[in-house]
C-alpha cells in the first residue's frame, strides 16, 4: 500500500470523527447544508480508497473495539481563582 | 494559552458534570508548542466555567489544549481532529502534537466505551469556555 492510499484512509477515518463529534458536540443534529458538506467530503474521499482500504474500514468499524483505558484515572480536582498559576487537578 | 475541561463526579453526592478552565500565557507565541507547559508553567487562570464545584472532586476524562493565546477556534479543532484520527486506535491517555498545538486525552473505562460522544461533550464545554473569553 502506498502512502498515499494510506493517507486517503487516514483523512477518511479523521473526517469521520470530525463529523461524529462535532454533530455530538452540536447536540446531535447539524445544520443540513454542514452535514452535507460532510457527506460530500466523505464520499469523494471514500471513492479514492481501493477496494481492499474500503473493506477494511467497513471490518473496523463492524468490531469497532473501545480504545484500552485505565479503569479510574485516580485523579482529583483542585479549586483555583483567577491569576492562580497552578493547575486544575492533580493526582490521588 | 492551556484550556482544559474535566468531566468529574463528585464523591459526595455523585453528581457529574463538566469543569473547564482557560490559562493564558499572554504575548509568549510559538510554533512548536512549548514543552513545559502546562505541567511547569500552566499560565494564569483566565476564567473557568463549573458545573460541580471543586475541590476533591473525581475527574473521570480531560481534555488539554495547549496553543498561543491568539489562534482561532477552527485551527483548535482542525488539530483535534487530527490528533484524534492518529490517535483512536492506541491505549488512553493520547498526548500529541499537531501544528501549533499539544493535546493530551484520558478518560476511565466507562467512559471509553463511548468515546467520541465523550470528546465531543470535553470539545464543547471547552469551544464555550474560550469562545466566550476570546480577544
Amino acid at each position: 500500500m502506498s502512502t498515499a492510499e494510506t493517507d486517503f484512509l487516514g483523512r477518511y477515518r479523521q473526517l469521520m470523527n470530525e463529523l461524529l463529534i462535532v454533530r455530538e458536540a452540536e447536540g446531535g443534529d447539524l445544520p443540513i447544508e454542514v452535514e452535507s458538506a460532510y457527506v460530500e467530503r466523505l464520499d469523494a474521499l471514500w471513492w479514492q480508497l481501493s477496494v481492499e482500504q474500503q473493506a477494511a474500514y467497513e471490518a473496523e468499524l463492524a468490531s469497532a473495539p473501545a480504545p484500552a483505558s485505565d479503569e479510574e484515572l485516580h485523579l482529583f480536582d483542585c479549586e483555583v481563582n483567577e491569576g492562580d498559576r497552578v493547575l486544575p487537578r492533580k493526582a490521588a | 494559552m492551556y484550556l482544559t475541561s474535566h468531566h468529574v463526579a463528585s464523591p459526595i453526592t455523585g453528581h457529574e458534570g463538566v469543569n473547564s478552565f482557560l490559562y493564558s500565557h499572554g504575548a509568549h507565541t510559538w510554533q512548536t508548542p512549548p514543552t513545559d507547559i502546562p505541567d511547569k508553567n500552566p499560565g494564569a487562570l483566565m476564567a473557568q466555567s463549573i458545573s460541580v464545584r471543586p475541590p476533591g472532586n473525581r475527574v473521570r476524562s480531560y481534555l488539554d489544549i495547549v496553543a498561543p493565546d491568539e489562534i482561532r477556534w477552527d485551527e483548535v479543532r482542525v488539530g483535534l481532529m487530527t490528533f484524534v484520527g492518529e490517535s483512536q486506535r492506541t491505549a488512553l491517555p493520547w498526548i500529541g502534537q499537531c501544528g501549533r498545538c499539544h493535546f493530551r486525552l484520558g478518560m476511565d473505562h466507562g467512559l471509553a466505551q463511548h468515546w467520541q460522544k465523550e470528546v465531543a461533550v470535553l470539545y464543547r464545554a471547552s469551544q464555550a469556555l474560550r469562545l466566550a473569553n476570546a480577544g
